[in-house]
């Protein structure tokens, strides 16, 4: 059986899909269409943006109450380290007075006590020439 | 009257879009009919086209560029469903040609026995002599879909027509045989 190329174009000519074709079609886009806005509502509901940001909103007063918290614990520490600093300075300045008393009652005490020594030289002088 | 229906379609006109479905439909149909040899595989192919065309409207320049674009799109997913399909490529009843009378039958019997003989081809042959003899595409415009190069183009369509030849001898002598 012999054939020309007129005889394989004849074979290999275009065909339609028939009828109903454009409308299975466009009906197989409509649908798509219809999923890929479903899907796209449902990633909208649950993407990973969205997600923290619910998560935020409802963690925010949980993260005030704690900063609330930590802040008053902060200043509580603080006011107590500063009467501890205060009191520690009271201390030392009071040893200081102490010290330079001590050392002022030294100072009276050892004149006194010269001052004694020479009265008593010159009595026994007076006594015992 | 294309590029008119290309920009509405850009738009968002499903008609006008319909109407490129229209004026396309019977070549993308028939490049997967011809080379799957399955028609539902075929309508399959064609609405895979098409909907990718669909999503993909705004990368479309021109009419010149939308049939283009349209064939290799439709050249490619044809060697994809028939990787995909690997079974057998006999025609189903449904798509032989209706019997007619005197030259006419002739005819149509050619064409059936030509389509079977194209459709035992390798899928290379198979698709050049689709775009040579279907699309009337010259050989560099088929190495250019095809991404080959243009001798192997020219040889595979004269060894996809020596080998169509010679099936069909070998099927006339199977015939013979059976008759006499």
């Amino acid at each position: 059986m012999h054939f020309s190329e007129d005889d394989l174009r004849f074979a290999l000519r275009r065909k339609d899909p028939g009828a109903g074709f454009t409308q299975r079609l466009m009906a197989r886009i409509n649908q798509a269409e219809t999923n890929s806005f479903a899907s796209s509502k449902i990633e909208t509901r649950y993407s990973p943006l969205w997600l923290p940001l619910k998560l935020r909103a409802a963690l925010t007063p949980v993260l005030i109450a704690g900063l609330a918290m930590a802040g008053w614990l902060g200043i509580a520490q603080y006011q107590q380290l500063q009467k501890r600093r205060s009191g520690e300075l009271a201390r030392r300045e009071t040893m200081l007075a102490l010290r330079i008393t001590t050392a002022k009652l030294n100072h009276v005490f050892d004149r006194v006590r010269a001052s004694r020594k020479a009265k008593s030289g010159e009595s026994s002088y007076e006594n015992n020439p | 009257m294309v590029e008119m229906a290309l920009r509405q379609a850009g738009r968002g006109d499903n008609q006008a879009f319909a109407e490129i479905v229209s004026e396309y439909q019977a070549m993308i149909f028939s490049i997967g009919w011809h080379f799957l040899g399955d028609r539902a595989l075929a309508e399959d192919l064609a609405q895979d086209v098409f909907l990718e065309l669909y999503q993909g409207l705004d990368a479309i320049q021109s009419a010149a560029h939308l049939k283009y674009w349209l064939r290799r799109v439709a050249v490619n997913r044809a060697i994809d469903y028939g990787r995909r399909k690997k079974s057998s490529r006999e025609l189903a009843l449904e798509e032989v040609e209706e019997p007619a009378t005197g030259d006419a039958q002739t005819d149509a019997l050619l064409s059936e026995k030509l389509r079977q003989a194209l459709a035992r081809l390798p899928e290379k042959q198979r698709m050049i002599l689709i775009l040579r003899y279907q699309e009337d595409r010259g050989p560099t415009e088929i190495a250019e879909l095809l991404k080959v190069p243009v001798s192997t183009v020219k040889s595979a369509l004269q060894r996809g027509l020596e080998e169509l030849r010679g099936k069909l001898a070998r099927k006339l002598k199977e015939v013979r045989y059976a008759f006499f």
